[in-house]
């Protein structure tokens, strides 16, 4: 218990620090140094890239995505003001950007397609390990069924699930990105987490 | 017996994550030992956040950074014309023209009327002089000629 309490005591100190080294590179970038955004960019593209994928399953549009994420905060940098976190900014501009592409994607594209380019995405990461056949066979099909059960979340369940598990985020965060109060997130996750735990049940 | 535990939805998920402050992970694990529900809703969270870790998108490209910059350089390239060209400013824009053009438009105001007079006349004159031409090549016999050059075609 010791071990917890100061294993997330540890994990809030980094992430606060980080987010204090953000705003400030931040306000560099507003000054005009492209080094710090350079900084930025290294520091969150594999998240915002990750998040992007998740959302919207094929990860060349994904990164077009995070492209403009990152174009739309390098434009707006002169409007940038510390006392907004930098990640609730920038994945309030992503999940806005991942939800109007799925909007407007949803009638023309055909689920077909989009499972045969996210199984090509995914078998380069799964054949690098050393399983046998059988065992890459077993992982491949866990890997599809948990795409498709976070798939089939509503978008805005799927996006605050995203953000908790993988992005680590806690619900007042959630809520500021989702622009929504934190009840209505806790709400989101609760019916979220319920799905996902009924349709994954029989996973061991 | 039907489970007592207060908050117990946000309660598993914290438990599960790790992120239950100390008092209440206590609280969490005593109630635990006496709530078969909550065991089995905890053990199925934590299938599924076991589950959720599998999923690893891809590395990112190796070109996302140049791309991103020959982005910014398109932008930066741009007239100041060309950034107004955002398309909600297009939108406010062509607004704009249509309210302007709402208040010049006087229903059966002065401004108007003459000029559509003057397009009527154009029309009956254009019909006049149409009707003249088609009778004066019927006169000079063009119309066979552009028959008979159809024929050949």
């Amino acid at each position: 218990m010791a071990q917890h309490s100061i294993a997330t005591g540890v994990r809030v100190d980094v992430a606060a620090v980080a987010l204090e080294q953000d705003a400030e590179l931040m306000v560099r970038v507003r000054e005009g140094d492209t080094q710090s955004f350079t900084l930025l960019l290294n520091r969150h593209r594999t998240p915002v890239v990750h998040f992007l994928t998740r959302m919207v399953r094929v990860q060349p549009v994904a990164e077009e995505l995070a492209q403009e994420v990152f174009l739309r905060v390098y434009k707006s940098r002169a409007s940038y003001e510390p006392s907004a976190k930098f990640t609730t900014w920038l994945f309030r501009i992503a999940t806005h950007l991942a939800l109007n592409h799925i909007r407007d994607s949803k009638n023309e594209r055909g689920q077909e397609s989009l499972d045969q380019e996210v199984g090509e995405g995914m078998l380069r990461q799964v054949s690098d390990g050393h399983l046998s056949v059988e065992q890459d066979m077993v992982r491949r099909e866990r890997l599809r069924e948990v795409r498709d059960v976070i798939q089939a979340l509503p978008d805005k369940q799927r996006a605050a699930v995203l953000m908790h598990k993988y992005e680590e985020m806690d619900y007042a965060q959630i809520a500021k990105v989702l622009e929504c109060s934190e009840s209505a997130v806790k709400s989101l996750l609760f019916r979220a987490y319920e799905a996902l735990r009924a349709r994954l049940a029989h996973m061991s | 017996m039907a489970c007592t535990l207060e908050n117990r939805e946000e309660m598993l998920i914290d438990y599960v994550d790790g992120s239950l402050p100390a008092d209440r992970l206590a609280q969490m694990m005593s109630h635990m030992k006496g709530c078969a529900e909550c065991r089995v809703a905890a053990d199925a969270q934590l299938r599924v956040w076991t589950a959720l870790e599998e999923w690893t998108p891809a590395p990112v490209s190796a070109d996302f950074n140049r791309t991103l910059y020959q982005k910014i350089d398109v932008e930066q390239s741009k007239g100041w014309w060309q950034r107004l060209a955002w398309p909600p400013l297009g939108l406010a824009a062509a607004c704009m023209v249509l309210v302007v053009a709402m208040l010049f438009r006087v229903p059966g105001g002065p401004v108007n009327e003459p000029e559509k007079k003057a397009d009527v006349t154009i029309d009956v004159n254009q019909v006049d002089r149409t009707l003249e031409d088609i009778e004066m090549f019927k006169q000079l016999g063009v119309g066979n000629d552009v028959n008979e050059a159809e024929g050949v075609l």
